[in-house]
């Protein structure tokens, strides 16, 4: 069983003077487990120099940080912060360690688990206690169910599902106070040269006001066609679409849209052969009016969508477009 | 993959995961690591005397996910048999690293994630049993062998990425669209298909217990109240156009007035 004592923990990030927004929302899953199983909340921040970006993180979550100095090069590498980690992890064990699904934050969870010989359940979607139980749920069955574990370890290393927990933080009373902890320098094997802005300008599809979308579900190449005729329809729409169709090559890497690609927030969104993967949900659940066309009724888009039309889109969109034509000529 | 002028031979290990369809229970290899395995099988095309090997967790039933590995042109193949499919990530990790410690690999590959559970641990997970450092979802790779190094550009946020330089021995996960996974040649296919592969019982070199239990599946709540549309094709599109003159975002053809 979990120590009641024990404090839940979260392990932020920052980087070029920011701190990572994934680490919010590891904040908030800490604050639901923590309405389940009272305990404290604190954050852990590791860096060369954390110091500016813990008193942010202080004032803006009015939870007690404590910045862990990694001695070495700017930017620290995972090696080394996982290094630094596991030595204040070592005497302050935590009941849960809720960590971002950034890249980093999915880098160095599972060494910090493997350390602290607890579960680590990455994609986390809801908390819930039962028979005194803290209960973490993740999709499974290509995302139709939730699926909810219990750990078996006195330690949890959580990273929670992007999207799945807000990341905007409610004004706190008072700033957290900020403690130091230092460390010795560890041994260093990464060595970081930096980093470099994306490669892609997301300009036309963020200034879109209506996104059409293609999925895995377009099936053929030329099919791209339908889906570039359905966003004619309207001024100022833009074909965006998922990662597969980019890195196929029948989309350019501009029109990627997702976690590692663009966020958009159109009026509307028309996602076409998209299944929902929460990669791709991440980059567009602040859309307005959702549209969904997929021939299987199941997909997960249809649980994010105003409108769900189980269709092949081959066959939808000509009758769509055709009717839009007969409209205007009734119109004239 | 750009190798360095001055290559000297290497040992990769490429792990994938297979991946069942829940339609007709066939196992593939995970998409993910389609494009571990191209990586794995370029660097060993180009740095001459090296050797790529798969490795993977699974049934017996899996063993076409292997062969489609030699297909696509690693070397070797290891089997670690384990008839059910629920293994947890470290379990799975734990697993290889005691089939491959001894073998020093200088470079372990796998992909970013898998297409069905999506844990996204193995890679991290590797490099912290066999004490490698590790990069993830690494789009791009230059190996400088005089050096002893790998250069990569790896995925973070929003497209950008971090240039880092590990030593060799190293862990890298692989992210999709780095390349082209190539079908699987004919011959090589054949030659697979006709050689038994090496296999190992899970068992033998011990699973250890779960760290997490199923206590209860459900149905996920949407997130909005999706209106499903009913009829014929015609009468769903009608509807659609509807709905969209009514929410103000009304459809016009190319050339229609505004």
């Amino acid at each position: 069983m979990t120590p009641a004592a024990a404090p839940i923990l979260v392990v932020a990030e920052h980087a070029q003077g920011r701190i990572q927004p994934g680490s919010y929302a590891a904040i908030h899953l800490a604050w639901k487990i923590q309405r389940l199983h009272p305990a404290p909340v604190q954050v852990l921040l590791p860096g060369n120099d954390p110091r500016a970006a813990a008193a942010e993180l202080a004032r803006r979550t009015g939870l007690a940080v404590m910045a862990i100095q990694v001695p070495g090069p700017e930017p620290s590498t995972s090696d080394v912060a996982v290094d630094a980690l596991w030595r204040y992890l070592v005497d302050h064990r935590p009941s849960f360690l809720c960590m971002a699904s950034s890249t980093r934050g999915l880098e160095c969870a599972p060494p910090l688990a493997t350390r602290l010989e607890a579960a680590h359940v990455t994609g986390v979607v809801d908390v819930l206690a039962e028979g005194g139980a803290i209960l973490m749920g993740r999709l499974g069955c290509a995302n139709q169910e939730i699926h909810f574990l219990e750990a078996l370890t006195p330690t949890v290393v959580l990273n929670p599902l992007p999207g799945a927990f807000d990341a905007d933080m409610p004004t706190p009373s008072a700033p957290g106070p900020v403690a130091w902890h230092h460390g010795p320098r560890e041994r260093q094997r990464i060595v970081s040269r930096g980093f470099l802005p994306a490669a892609t300008d997301f300009g036309a599809l963020a200034a879109a006001k209506v996104v059409v979308a293609a999925g895995n579900g377009v099936g053929e190449r030329d099919n791209l066609t339908w889906i570039q005729r359905l966003a004619a329809l309207w001024p100022q729409a833009a074909v965006g679409g998922s990662r597969t169709l980019c890195d196929r090559g029948w989309l350019s890497h501009d029109q990627q849209i997702g976690l590692s690609g663009a966020t958009v927030a159109p009026a509307l969104y028309v996602a076409c052969g998209i299944s929902g993967a929460p990669q791709h949900l991440a980059g567009m659940r602040g859309s307005g009016l959702v549209v969904a066309i997929n021939t299987d009724p199941r997909a997960a888009i249809m649980r994010e969508a105003d409108v769900c039309i189980v269709e092949d889109l081959t066959r939808f969109i000509p009758v769509f477009l055709s009717l839009v034509e007969a409209d205007k000529l009734e119109g004239q | 993959m750009t190798p360095s002028p001055e290559a000297m031979s290497l040992r990769i290990l490429v792990c994938v995961k297979p991946v069942q369809d829940s339609a007709s229970g066939h196992w593939r290899m995970n998409h993910y690591d389609g494009f571990a395995v191209e990586e794995a099988v370029r660097i060993r095309e180009h740095v001459p005397g090296s050797r790529a090997e798969a490795v993977m967790v699974g049934p017996e039933a899996a063993a076409g996910v292997l062969r489609r590995a030699l297909g696509m042109g690693v070397d070797d193949a290891l089997h670690i048999r384990e008839p059910g499919s629920t293994l947890e990530p470290f379990q799975i990790a734990s697993l290889i690293a005691a089939a491959v410690r001894t073998r020093n690999h200088d470079l372990v590959l796998a992909g970013v994630v898998s297409e069905d559970a999506a844990h996204g641990q193995l890679g991290a997970l590797m490099a912290e049993m066999l004490d490698r450092p590790c990069a993830t979802a690494v789009v791009r790779l230059v190996l400088e062998m005089r050096l002893s190094r790998v250069t990569v550009d790896r995925e973070l946020e929003g497209g950008a990425r971090e240039r880092l330089e590990l030593p060799l021995p190293a862990v890298l996960t692989i992210q999709s669209g780095i390349n082209s996974p190539r079908y699987p040649a004919l011959s090589r296919l054949l030659q697979a298909n006709r050689r038994a592969l090496p296999t190992v019982e899970a068992l033998v070199l011990g699973i250890p217990p779960s760290r997490v239990a199923l206590v209860k599946r459900c149905t996920p709540p949407g997130t909005r109240h999706g209106l499903v549309l009913e009829g014929r094709t015609e009468d769903k599109a009608r509807e659609l156009h509807a709905i969209l003159r009514r929410k103000g975002l009304p459809p016009r053809p190319a050339g229609g007035r505004p």
